[in-house]
């Protein structure tokens, strides 16, 4: 399934004389499953299990398992709150939903601490894919008795340079990224997690386990450097609230990776909102059994002596402490060394493309100087922004000199704040905007005529909790973050000043390649016959094409969407239109919006605009020639839907032939469909005139035995009855009876109506 | 080159500006050579190939340049910019056009084949270029794929004379 929104462009050469070269950029998005959607999050999402239980367990000690295990079930309830925002944005992002709810300075505070979640993302992963890499490097060393160990932290840090420039100059070169890689490299992940996992229990089947001690007071042991600031109050020995808070706060690394649902959300087919749940249903029970599952298992074998010179490569640690010939398990580290470099630095990839996506999306905005947009003088990529974010990244890396710790605790300030903003957003929108959602978080009561959302709530509040007492315990965290955000946020509020000063406002279309001088055939529109032709003409009142969507199954009959431009008699005669006659900004916007309606739906439209002089003659031509079988559009504001009906029939006589059978389908903006029909065509029956016509039937069946005889045998006969009954001079008796007919017919539907 | 008025709108006249000359082998000016961008110099390979049998076959050349996205960016709005790619095409089939028509399709999409896939039209004659060897090249699996989807394809590797070396995976009927 596809829409193919066309874009931009042409050049059209060149010198007289010569012949011509003609460019036509067009963008096409194909609809994905959910099995792909829920790959490409994990591949984000699921390399934090390479790093976030280790580092809980160091900040917290023994009971850290339990506390990864909470947060892989509040991503859950996390999960459900992005569902909301992307059943009400299709192409919302937490700078899009929290505009939207709380306007332009904290979406901008939002977006700076994305961008600082970015920025940390890479570093963390490229050094942690080298503690991985360095581990791995020592155990061959070792076995092969070659007397060299490598220092893991520093040499973790030159591995996370070289990749994070390997992946600039790829990203300045422009590389593609599919999200076909990202499901193969799922396949190999799910190969790794699931032999892990067997390996797993079969070394705790045969040496036999403890679960992790439960996070009871006494089991929660703070390293000093993760109170941070409340080191010195007693408050987190006391008071569980609190102690849980800091545990907590320490294991939400586990849960980064969600914005990632944002943004494939746009992508996903149709039923849109079903599969984005069942990605998420997925993507909750993977990185559930992954993340948690090897926070557990390290702690139960791995023995506690030994476990710290794992906590840079957990999963390395696992498989060296599982029971099995050394050469296995060597081999198997192998394994999961070559998956964790895959992931981590794929990660790496991602956070400087996402960086640049972000920074792009502002800078659209007005919000960043267009300065930073400037191509690549041979690659054509916005380097000026690449080098911005890789310059930060490389920074990081030299000033963490490897420590995954203080990558870690840095980190979760830029996933808390934009989480918790986002929270937020969604649950004032609530109160913003009212109404009708496809999705709401469950929890929800009503008091009065107010609704307490109390599930979104709690989220949104928790989320807070565990970024204020993030703020009190990560001194790192905190200094870094805020400085930062506050740099950040300053350079986004003085550049948007700046462009609103120069008056350039950026308005979100999409943009539409109009494909001139061609008639209106399903081979031009790549239709297949049969297709139902939407009409719109006001980019507010699509419900029409809403209501179309809805119903319309896209394996089966294509939708097309066209905007009729009437024009007078007088000015559709002598110059052909120009492009911008037919094709102007409010063409532009409707179109927009109608893909949008599509997108949310996860369905294919194809778009059209004709010129006409009639509205109807205009509708039933293009009808004609795209071969559609049904028309929709919205009701007329100044005719009634029976007078709409009877001039779409006047004007269907004179179509030249063969005339098409036309469904015409008037729809009302509270959704009441109104349907008719267009030519010959075979009625519609009530259930009355069926049982009429079956005694007809019974009847007359048995005298004529053994000939067979059918119902539309009976049809015709009466038919031609009646054919000749009008003719033979009892034609105003038979028009008697029939207006008879209507007005019982009327009187019958009165009270209804 | 013009800029366009109106960003983002811009007529595209998709059809031969001049009249087809009388056809070689009766197939007419609608017989179109498809040529997938691959690389820089399997693209020129491609082009080279397509020119000669475009100009027997009274054929029209059209470069399909499908355009990754990543899913980060908005699928209209690549990392590439535009008309940087638009540029770069122009320059790359300049030295083809000079007595023929050539259509050059950027296709901006999320992921390659399918993107491919879907704007071919049924049973097209591809020209794919690139390097040939073993482990199979990324454009060699493209030529296999297109192939495995009916199309009429021509693999020209990157290294070797043309059309003497194309790998022909089905023949176009004479």
């Amino acid at each position: 399934m596809s829409i193919i929104s066309s874009t931009q462009s042409s050049i059209v050469a060149q010198k007289p004389g010569l012949p011509k070269v003609v460019i036509a950029t067009t963008a096409m998005l194909l609809f994905i499953s959910f099995w792909r959607a829920a790959a490409i999050v994990l591949n984000d999402l699921g390399s934090s299990a390479f790093y976030a239980g280790a580092i809980a367990e160091q900040a917290i000690g023994k009971a850290a398992p339990w506390f990864i295990l909470a947060i892989m079930l509040f991503a859950y309830a996390v999960r459900s709150m992005y569902i909301e925002s992307c059943s009400m944005f299709v192409r919302g992002g937490v700078y899009r939903v929290v505009k939207e709810a709380m306007g332009s300075t904290l979406a901008k505070f939002s977006v700076s601490a994305l961008m600082f979640d970015y920025i940390l993302t890479g570093p963390i992963s490229g050094v942690s894919a080298g503690q991985y890499f360095t581990g791995f490097l020592n155990d061959l060393f070792a076995r092969s008795h070659v007397n060299l160990t490598l220092p893991i932290n520093s040499t973790s840090a030159v591995f996370a340079i070289a990749v994070t420039i390997y992946f600039w100059w790829e990203n300045i070169k422009g590389i593609p990224e599919s999200s076909g890689k990202a499901l193969r490299i799922m396949y190999v992940t799910t190969v790794m997690v699931v032999v892990m996992i067997a390996w797993c229990i079969l070394t705790v089947w045969v040496r036999g386990a403890h679960l992790p001690p439960l996070p009871g007071k006494a089991n929660l042991t703070f390293a000093p450097e993760a109170l941070g600031w409340l080191r010195l109050s007693s408050l987190p020995h006391t008071v569980a609230l609190i102690g849980i808070l800091i545990g907590l706060g320490h294991s939400v690394l586990a849960m980064s990776g969600e914005e990632t649902l944002a943004q494939v959300y746009r992508e996903v087919e149709h039923p849109k909102l079903r599969n984005l749940e069942k990605a998420g249903l997925v993507i909750f029970i993977y990185s559930f059994v992954f993340t948690a599952g090897v926070s557990f298992f390290a702690s139960m074998i791995i023995p506690d002596a030994i476990r710290p010179q794992y906590f840079g490569n957990l999963i390395s640690g696992l498989s060296m402490n599982f029971v099995g010939p050394y050469n296995l398990r060597l081999g198997f580290e192998g394994f999961v060394v070559l998956v964790g470099v895959l992931m981590l630095a794929g990660a790496v990839n991602t956070a400087i493309v996402g960086s640049n996506g972000v920074l792009n999306r502002v800078s659209e905005d007005g919000i960043l100087p267009h300065w930073f947009r400037h191509p690549h003088p041979r690659f054509g990529t916005s380097y000026r922004m690449l080098n911005l974010v890789v310059g930060l990244q490389l920074l990081t890396i030299i000033l963490s000199r490897g420590d995954i710790f203080i990558l870690g605790e840095a980190y979760a300030f830029g996933v808390m704040w934009s989480f918790s903003m986002k929270g937020l957003a969604v649950l004032v929108l609530r109160y913003k905007q009212p109404g009708k959602r496809d999705f709401r978080v469950p929890l929800n009561f009503t008091m009065g005529n107010v609704e307490i959302p109390v599930g979104l709530g709690l989220i949104t509040v928790t989320l807070f909790a565990l970024s204020i007492m993030n703020l009190f315990t990560k001194q790192v965290a905190t200094i870094a973050g805020v400085a930062f955000t506050i740099i950040f946020f300053t350079v986004f509020e003085i550049s948007e000043k700046i462009t609103l000063k120069h008056g350039a406002k950026h308005q979100e279309l999409d943009m539409f390649n109009l494909e001139s001088d061609g008639e209106l055939t399903p081979a031009s529109l790549s239709v297949r016959p049969g297709n139902a032709l939407v009409m719109i003409r006001n980019s507010n009142a699509l419900y029409n094409l809403a209501a179309v969507l809805d119903r319309i199954n896209p394996r089966q009959q294509d939708v097309v969407v066209l905007h009729l431009r009437v024009l007078s008699r007088a000015g559709s005669g002598g110059d052909e239109l120009s492009q911008e006659d037919l094709f102007s900004t409010n063409q532009q916007e409707l179109f927009t919006r109608a893909l949008s309606l599509a997108e949310k739906r996860g369905k294919s439209i194809h778009l059209a605009v004709a010129p006409a002089t009639e509205k109807w003659e205009g509708i039933l031509r293009a009808a004609q020639n795209l071969q559609s079988s049904t028309i929709a559009l919205g009701i007329s504001s100044w005719r009634g839907i029976a007078d709409e009906a009877r001039i779409a029939g006047l004007a269907w006589e004179s179509l030249p032939e063969p005339r098409p059978q036309l469904t015409l389908e008037i729809y009302s903006p509270s959704g009441q469909e109104h349907v008719f029909y267009l030519g010959p065509h075979a009625p519609r029956l009530t259930n009355k005139e069926i049982d009429l016509l079956h005694g007809i039937w019974l009847e007359l069946s048995n005298e004529v035995a053994p000939e067979e005889i059918h119902h539309h045998d009976v049809v015709h006969i009466a038919l031609e009855e009646l054919s000749r009954e009008i003719h033979d001079g009892r034609r105003q008796e038979i028009i008697d009876a029939l207006r008879k007919h209507l007005s019982n017919n009327r009187q019958r539907r009165a009270p209804n109506t | 080159m013009a800029e366009p008025k109106n960003p983002g709108l811009f007529a595209v006249d998709e059809r031969p500006a001049t009249p087809a000359s009388p056809s070689c082998n009766g197939l007419g000016a609608e017989f179109v050579v498809n040529v997938i961008f691959t690389t820089w110099h399997g693209t020129h390979a491609a082009l080279r190939a397509a020119s000669r049998w475009a100009r027997c076959l009274d054929a029209r050349i059209v470069l399909w340049s499908p355009q990754v996205v990543p899913r980060q960016f908005l699928v209209t709005a690549p990392p590439v910019s535009r008309a940087f790619t638009e540029q770069r095409l122009q320059s790359l089939v300049g030295a083809y056009c000079e007595d023929m028509e050539i259509m050059i399709r950027v296709c901006l999409c999320r992921d390659l084949e399918p993107c491919v896939l879907n704007v071919l039209e049924p049973d097209s004659v591809v020209l794919v270029g690139g390097t040939k060897r073993w482990p199979r090249t990324r454009e060699q699996k493209l030529a296999c794929l297109l192939h495995a989807f009916g199309h009429r394809v021509l693999f020209i590797p990157t290294k070797e004379n043309v059309p003497a070396s194309v790998t022909t995976f089905k023949r176009i009927p004479n």
